[in-house]
C-alpha cells in the first residue's frame, strides 16, 4: 500500500455519541484521537434521555464511554474548550483550554461532532413555559420519566407530585417556524419521541390519557411507522392542529389548551400537564467555534456539507459528523460519525499514540488449584471503608492469594497483581463492573491468562455499612464462582483481507471506493451488466445537485481502481464462513467464482413497486415516480406543454402491504413539482398526501413549493383519490378536507410515488445468515447502536437494502460501513471461542429449541452429526439457547451449572 | 410428535405426598422435543419438588433421570440399578412412558407428570398443533394434503358443516375450519370435481372404533 501524502493524529471535538464513535473506529483503524469535551463527562445528550427509539440502549452510550477511555488511542480531555484552529490538512494546530491551563494540539486532521442542543421555549410566552409549572419541555419529560431515583417509571408532575392522568403534546415548538422562532426546519426527531414519550407513559400507566398534537406525524425512518401505529393501537391520541396557547386554569394546576379540529370546529379541554416538543439548534460551542475558523455554515445555522460528501466541511481536513450538520438521530448520528472516520482513514496514514500490544502465550492452568487475585475499584467518592471491608474479608478466604486496589491505571495494577501474586484466577470488584469487562479481559492476556478466568462483583446498590454482611458475601459468592471457571477453548483464525461488495448502485460503489482507499481490495458484485443502480434514474438530489455528473465519475473511479474487481451481470450462490473468513460463490453466466473475503457489504438496494391502483397502466400519461424521473433526465421537453400535474404519495406505502414509509418520495415529490413549476410557472402542479414527510432541512423545499403556488391535498385511506384515464386528458376526484367537498382535477400526467420494496434481501438474508426486519429490509444487529452492521459479525449494509434513504445518507452509510470494517480488516487473525455455547451431540435431541429462540440466529441442525451446532466463531455468548436447550445438551464454559448451583449455598453458608 | 404438557404442579405434589424417596424419569424423545420431558424439565420438576417439601419441612430424596425412550424396554432397563432406591417414580413421557416403567417395575409406583395431548408439530416455537388422529388408514391425498379427519371437529368426510363461517369452525374462532381450506386449496388447483368422487365409507375398524390396537409386523418377529 503506498504511503498518504499525510499523516497524524486526530482531533475530535465533543464528546457525545458521534464524537466517541468516531474516536472508536479511528481506533481501530490505528490512528490516535483527542477527543476534547467541554463539559466533565463524556455521553453528550443520550444519557438525558429516558428511552431511544425503539429500545433502551442507554446502556451501550455507557458501553462506548468506557471504551474510549479505557482505549490507549483516545486521549480523553474533559472540561476543556477549543479555543481556534489553525493550519491545513495534515497540519492542524488546536488552541484548548481547561482549568489549568492552554496548549497548542498538532494534529493531521480535525472532527467537528459539537452534538446539539434542543430549543429553548421560555420567549414563546402563549405557551407559558417558565411560568406555568406544569408546562414543560420533552427533554425534562425524559427525565422525569427516567426510573432513577424514587418515582420509579411513574411520572409525577412539578406543581404538586400527583400522577398526571392526562398528558398532551405540542408538537414543533421550534420548528417549523419562522414566524417567532426562526427555524424553518423540521427537526426531524420530535415526532418520535413524543411518539416514545407518550407510549411509555401509557405502558406505566395504563390510565394515562396522552394526546398529541401535530401538523404532519414525520414517522419516515425504519421501523417508525409500525411506532406510530403501535401508539395508536395502544390509545394514544392525535389532534392535528398546531397550538397556539396553553392557559392556566384559575385556582388549579390544570391547563387548557383550544384548538380547531379538522372539521374546523373549536374545541377545549383540560390537561394535567403539558409537554413542548421541543426542537433541535446546533450547540453554541460548535456555532461559535465554525464561525471562529471560517467554516460555512447554512441558514439554519448548521454546518455546510455538500450531498456528495456529506461529512465535509469547506475546510480540507476538518469533517463534521452528528447533530451540528442537521437535526439528525441517533442512528444517523453513528452513521455520520463513521463515515467522517472513513474520510479520514482514506486521505491519512495513522499516527498511533501506543503501539499495538504483543501478548505472552496464554499458559495452561486448568491442572492448578485456583489462586485467585482480587482486585477492587473504588470511584470517587466512595466510602473508604467499603475498601478496608473488601480486603479484610478477601483475605480470609481460602483460594485468594492477593487482594489490592486498582484506583490508578486499573490494567497496569491488575497485570501487577496478578504476576506479584502468581494468581491464575481474577476477581474483579467494582462499581457496574461490565463497563470494565474489555480493560479486565486484556489485562489478563497480558498476564498469561486465558481471558476467561474472572468473575465480577457488582459494588452497585450495596449496603456501604462497612464490613456489611451483603460486601462479603458477594465477594465470596465471586470467589467460589472464579474457582469453578475453566479456561475456554480459544482459536485463531486468519482474516482474509479483502472485501466482497454486493451492489453496483451508489452505496456499494462508495462503499468499495472506500474500503480501497483504506488499503484493502474489494471484489464488487452487480446484478445487472452495468454499475449505477437505481441512481442512473435520478435527476438530483433534494438539494438539487446534479446526480448524473456525481454518479458518471464514481463509476469511473471504481472502473479505474485496479484494486477492486468488478463482476457484472452475476449472482451470489452461496456462503460460509464467518467475520473474518467467507468464502462465497459468485455467478457470472455459466462461470463460477470463489471469493475469499473477511468482510461483506450487503448493498443490494431496492426497488420501486409497480402499483395496481390508480389507473396505472391504461394510459401513458401515469407514471411511477421512477418512470417520471427517467423521463425529466432523457426527455424533460416533452414535458414543457404539460399544463396541470398531480403528485399521488403513498401509493402502496403506509398500507398493509408496506405498512412502512418510503421516506423519499414527498421530498422527490416537492423537488420535482418546484422544478417543473420554475420551468414553467403556468403549470398547474397538485399534490396529494397523507402526512407530508419533507423532514429536516428538507422542510424548506415544502415551503419553497407552497410559495410557488403548488396546491397540497391531504387524502385519508377511506377517501383516496379516484384517477379516471379520459380521452385526452386524465380525471382525479378526491375530497379535500379544507373545502369539506369532492374536487375533480384534469391532469395531463399523473406520478405515483409507489412504495419502495427490497429487492432480493430475502436470498442474501438465506446465503449469509442474516435478519431481516418484518418489512423484509435488512435488519440491525440486535446489539444496537450499531446502524451499519447486520446481525451477522463481520456482515454490513448499506443504502436501500437496509431501507429507504436519500442519495446522502446512502453515501454516509456506506462509507461508514467501510469504516467499520476495519475493525476486522487490520487484525491478522480474529479470536473465536472464548465464552460461547457448545453443544454435545449426544444429548442433542435435535428439537430445533436453540434454532429458534438464538436471536443472532446462529445454531443450525448439522444432519451430518445429527445433533444442533453453534459456530463459535458467531456464537454471541448470551446465554440464551443453554437456558432454553430442554435436553440440557447445550453447554457454556465459564459459566456451568455447576456454578450457578453452587453458588447459592456459598451465599448461604459462606466459602471458608 | 407426541405432544404433552406439564401437569399442574399441584397435582402432582398431591400425588407423590407420601412418599420421601422419589425419581423423575425424562424422555429423550418427543417430550424433550416439546420441551416437556426432556432433561431440563426433569431438573426443574425434581427442583420444584425438593423446595415444596422443604416449605413444609419434610424431608425427601428426589433422582433425576432422562431415558433415550420410554417406549423402549432396552432403554427401560436402564433403571434396573437405580430404582431400587426409590419408592415412587414421576414419568414425565407420554401415556406411554408411565405404563412401560409400570409394567416393568410393577412393584413400583408410577405417576404420570405429563398430560399427553395429541400428535402434531410445532406451528412456531412454543405454539403445537394437532395433525394427526392415528385413524389408521390415511385418507390425507383425497384432501389437498389436510386431513378432516383429525382436524375437522366433526371428523367429516364431506364437510363443511353448517358451522363453518369466515374461515372459521363454530366450536372456536380459534380453530381454522379445515373443510373451507381444503375446498380452496382444490379450488387454487382446479381440482374441485375430486371431491365428487365416489368413495366407499371409511373402515372406522382400523381406529379406535375397533377396540385397543396392535400392530405386528411378520418380517419383523423372528
Amino acid at each position: 500500500m503506498t504511503p498518504k501524502k499525510y499523516r497524524g493524529p486526530v482531533m475530535i471535538i465533543g464528546g457525545g455519541i458521534a464524537g466517541m464513535q468516531a474516536a472508536l473506529d479511528l481506533s481501530s483503524a490505528g490512528f490516535g484521537s483527542y477527543l476534547v469535551e467541554y463539559s466533565s463527562a463524556l455521553g453528550g445528550m443520550i444519557p438525558n434521555l429516558h428511552r431511544t427509539f425503539p429500545v433502551c440502549s442507554c446502556c451501550k452510550t455507557d458501553q462506548k464511554i468506557a471504551a474510549c477511555e479505557q482505549d490507549p488511542n483516545i486521549k480523553v480531555m474533559l472540561n476543556t474548550k477549543v479555543l481556534n484552529i489553525s493550519g491545513d490538512l495534515g497540519n492542524f494546530q488546536i488552541e484548548t483550554e481547561d482549568q489549568d491551563s492552554k496548549q497548542t494540539i498538532e494534529a493531521g486532521a480535525v472532527i467537528l461532532a459539537t452534538g446539539t442542543e434542543v430549543f429553548q421555549p421560555g420567549d414563546l410566552d402563549t405557551y407559558g413555559y417558565g411560568q406555568l409549572p406544569n408546562v414543560v419541555t420533552s427533554l425534562e419529560f425524559e427525565q422525569m420519566q427516567r426510573p432513577v431515583g424514587g418515582n420509579s417509571d411513574m411520572v409525577t408532575r412539578p406543581s404538586d407530585g400527583t400522577v398526571p392522568k392526562k398528558i398532551a403534546w405540542l408538537q414543533c415548538i421550534g420548528s417549523r417556524d419562522i414566524n417567532r422562532c426562526d427555524a424553518s426546519y423540521c427537526s426531524s426527531v420530535c415526532c418520535m419521541y413524543a411518539l416514545k414519550e407518550a407510549s411509555n407513559c401509557i405502558q406505566s400507566n395504563s390510565d394515562t390519557d396522552a394526546t398529541i398534537f401535530f401538523m404532519d406525524m414525520r414517522t419516515h425512518g425504519k421501523g417508525y411507522e409500525r411506532y406510530f401505529d403501535d401508539a395508536v393501537n395502544k390509545g394514544v391520541k392525535f389532534i392535528r392542529s398546531r397550538i397556539h396557547s396553553v392557559l392556566p386554569i384559575a385556582g388549579s394546576d390544570e391547563l387548557e389548551i383550544t384548538y380547531v379540529n379538522e372539521r374546523g370546529e373549536i374545541a377545549t379541554e383540560q390537561f394535567d400537564l403539558v409537554v413542548l416538543s421541543v426542537g433541535l439548534r446546533p450547540s453554541r460551542e460548535g456555532i461559535e467555534l465554525a464561525k471562529k475558523i471560517g467554516l460555512k455554515s447554512n441558514d439554519d445555522n448548521y454546518i455546510m456539507t455538500n450531498a456528495f460528501s456529506p461529512v465535509s466541511t469547506s475546510i480540507p481536513g476538518i469533517y463534521a459528523c452528528g447533530a451540528i450538520n442537521g437535526p439528525l438521530d441517533m442512528a444517523q448520528s453513528l452513521m455520520q460519525a463513521s463515515s467522517a472516520a472513513s474520510e479520514i482513514i482514506t486521505s491519512l496514514d495513522p499516527k498511533a499514540f501506543s503501539e499495538p500490544k504483543t501478548y505472552p502465550e496464554i499458559s495452561d492452568v486448568s491442572s492448578e488449584s485456583p489462586k485467585i487475585f482480587v482486585a477492587y475499584h473504588l470511584c470517587p467518592g466512595m466510602d473508604e471503608a467499603i475498601g478496608s471491608a473488601i480486603e479484610n474479608h478477601a483475605k480470609t478466604l481460602s483460594k485468594v492469594t492477593a487482594v489490592a486496589s486498582v484506583n490508578g491505571d486499573i490494567l497496569d495494577d491488575i497485570v501487577k497483581g496478578i504476576k506479584e501474586s502468581k494468581a491464575n484466577r481474577l476477581v474483579f470488584v467494582s462499581c457496574t463492573p461490565i463497563t470494565h469487562k474489555n480493560l479486565v479481559e486484556e489485562a489478563l492476556r497480558l498476564s498469561g491468562l486465558n481471558p476467561s478466568l474472572y468473575e465480577m462483583v457488582d459494588l452497585r446498590v450495596v449496603d456501604t455499612t462497612p464490613a456489611s454482611k451483603q460486601i462479603q458475601r458477594r465477594i465470596e459468592i465471586g470467589v467460589s464462582k472464579a474457582s469453578f471457571i475453566t479456561p475456554t477453548p480459544l482459536r485463531h483464525i486468519p482474516v482474509e483481507k479483502r472485501a466482497l461488495v454486493i451492489g453496483g448502485g451508489i452505496s456499494g460503489l462508495e462503499g468499495a471506493l472506500a474500503i480501497t482507499k483504506s488499503g484493502f481490495p474489494v471484489t464488487l458484485v452487480e446484478k445487472e451488466d452495468r454499475l449505477g443502480g437505481n441512481a442512473r434514474h435520478v435527476k438530483c438530489t433534494w438539494d438539487g445537485d446534479d446526480v448524473q455528473d456525481y454518479l458518471n465519475s464514481l463509476i469511473s473511479q471504481v472502473e479505474k481502481n485496479a484494486d477492486i474487481d468488478v463482476i457484472t451481470g452475476a449472482r451470489i450462490k452461496d456462503s460460509r464462513g464467518s467475520a473474518g473468513n467467507f468464502s462465497t460463490t459468485v455467478i457470472q453466466g455459466e462461470k463460477v467464482i470463489d471469493v475469499s473475503h473477511g468482510v461483506t457489504l450487503i448493498a443490494a438496494g431496492a426497488k420501486a413497486s409497480i402499483p395496481s391502483e390508480y389507473a396505472y397502466g391504461t394510459n401513458d400519461n401515469i407514471y411511477t415516480w421512477e418512470e417520471l424521473s427517467k423521463k425529466l433526465i432523457d426527455d424533460a421537453d416533452s414535458l414543457s406543454k404539460v399544463k396541470s400535474a398531480v403528485f399521488i404519495q403513498c401509493v402502496g406505502s403506509r398500507e398493509s402491504q408496506h405498512p412502512y414509509c418510503s421516506n423519499i418520495c414527498c421530498t422527490f415529490s416537492v423537488r420535482t413539482a418546484i422544478d417543473m413549476k420554475s420551468k414553467n410557472p403556468d403549470m398547474n402542479i397538485f399534490i396529494f398526501y397523507r402526512e407530508m414527510r419533507t423532514f429536516g432541512e428538507r422542510e424548506a423545499l415544502y415551503r419553497e413549493a407552497r410559495a410557488k403556488g403548488i396546491i397540497f391535498i391531504r387524502y385519508d385511506l377511506d377517501r383516496k383519490p379516484v384517477v379516471e384515464s379520459l380521452k385526452d386528458s386524465l380525471k382525479i376526484t378526491a375530497y379535500d378536507p379544507v373545502l369539506g367537498r369532492d374536487i375533480t382535477i384534469n391532469a395531463d400526467i399523473v406520478s405515483l410515488q409507489t412504495a419502495i420494496v427490497p429487492n432480493n434481501n430475502r436470498d442474501l438474508a438465506d446465503i449469509f445468515g442474516v435478519q431481516l426486519d418484518p418489512d423484509g429490509f435488512i435488519a440491525d444487529s440486535p446489539q444496537k447502536t450499531r446502524p451499519m452492521e447486520a446481525s451477522i459479525p463481520g456482515i454490513y449494509f448499506a443504502g436501500l437494502a437496509h431501507y429507504p434513504k436519500d442519495i446522502s445518507e446512502s453515501i454516509t452509510q456506506a462509507r461508514g460501513a467501510a469504516a467499520r470494517m476495519m475493525e476486522i480488516l487490520k487484525q491478522d487473525t480474529i479470536e473465536t471461542g472464548g465464552l460461547v455455547a457448545e453443544v454435545n451431540p449426544e444429548k442433542c435431541a435435535v428439537c430445533c429449541t436453540c434454532v429458534r429462540t438464538c436471536p443472532f440466529h446462529v445454531p443450525v441442525i448439522d444432519h451430518n452429526r445429527g445433533a444442533a451446532y453453534i459456530d463459535p466463531a458467531m456464537c454471541m455468548g448470551c446465554g440464551m439457547c443453554v437456558a432454553e436447550c430442554p435436553g440440557k445438551a447445550i453447554v457454556m464454559r465459564g459459566c456451568s451449572d455447576e456454578m450457578l448451583n453452587q453458588a447459592p449455598s456459598f451465599l448461604m453458608m459462606g466459602c471458608r | 410428535m407426541i405432544v404433552a404438557e406439564p401437569k399442574p404442579i399441584k397435582e402432582i405434589l398431591e400425588m407423590v405426598r407420601d412418599y420421601k424417596k422419589i425419581l423423575v424419569v425424562g424422555c429423550k424423545g418427543c417430550v424433550t422435543v416439546c420441551n416437556v420431558g426432556g432433561a431440563k424439565e426433569v431438573g426443574i420438576l425434581a427442583s420444584t419438588l425438593r423446595i415444596a417439601a422443604r416449605k413444609d419441612n419434610r424431608e425427601i430424596e428426589v433422582g433425576e433421570h432422562t431415558l433415550e425412550r420410554q417406549c423402549d424396554p432396552e432403554y427401560v432397563d436402564e433403571l434396573k440399578d437405580i430404582i431400587d432406591k426409590y419408592d415412587a417414580v414421576i414419568s414425565i413421557a407420554c401415556g406411554v412412558g408411565p405404563q412401560f416403567l409400570s409394567e416393568r417395575y410393577p412393584e413400583k409406583r408410577i405417576f404420570p407428570g405429563v398430560n399427553t395431548k395429541f400428535m402434531g408439530g410445532a406451528v412456531e416455537h412454543g405454539i403445537w398443533a394437532e395433525r394427526c388422529a392415528g385413524c389408521g388408514t390415511c385418507v390425507i391425498h383425497y384432501f389437498g394434503g389436510l386431513c378432516p379427519i383429525a382436524r375437522c371437529s366433526k371428523s367429516l368426510m364431506n364437510g363443511p358443516c353448517g358451522g363453518s363461517a369466515g374461515g372459521k369452525c363454530e366450536v372456536s374462532k380459534d380453530i381454522d375450519c379445515v373443510w373451507d381450506m381444503i375446498v380452496k386449496k382444490l379450488m387454487k388447483e382446479g381440482r374441485l370435481d375430486d371431491l365428487l368422487k365416489f368413495r366407499p365409507p371409511k373402515d372406522w375398524t382400523t381406529a379406535r372404533d375397533g377396540g385397543p390396537r396392535r400392530l405386528v409386523r411378520e418380517e419383523l418377529v423372528k
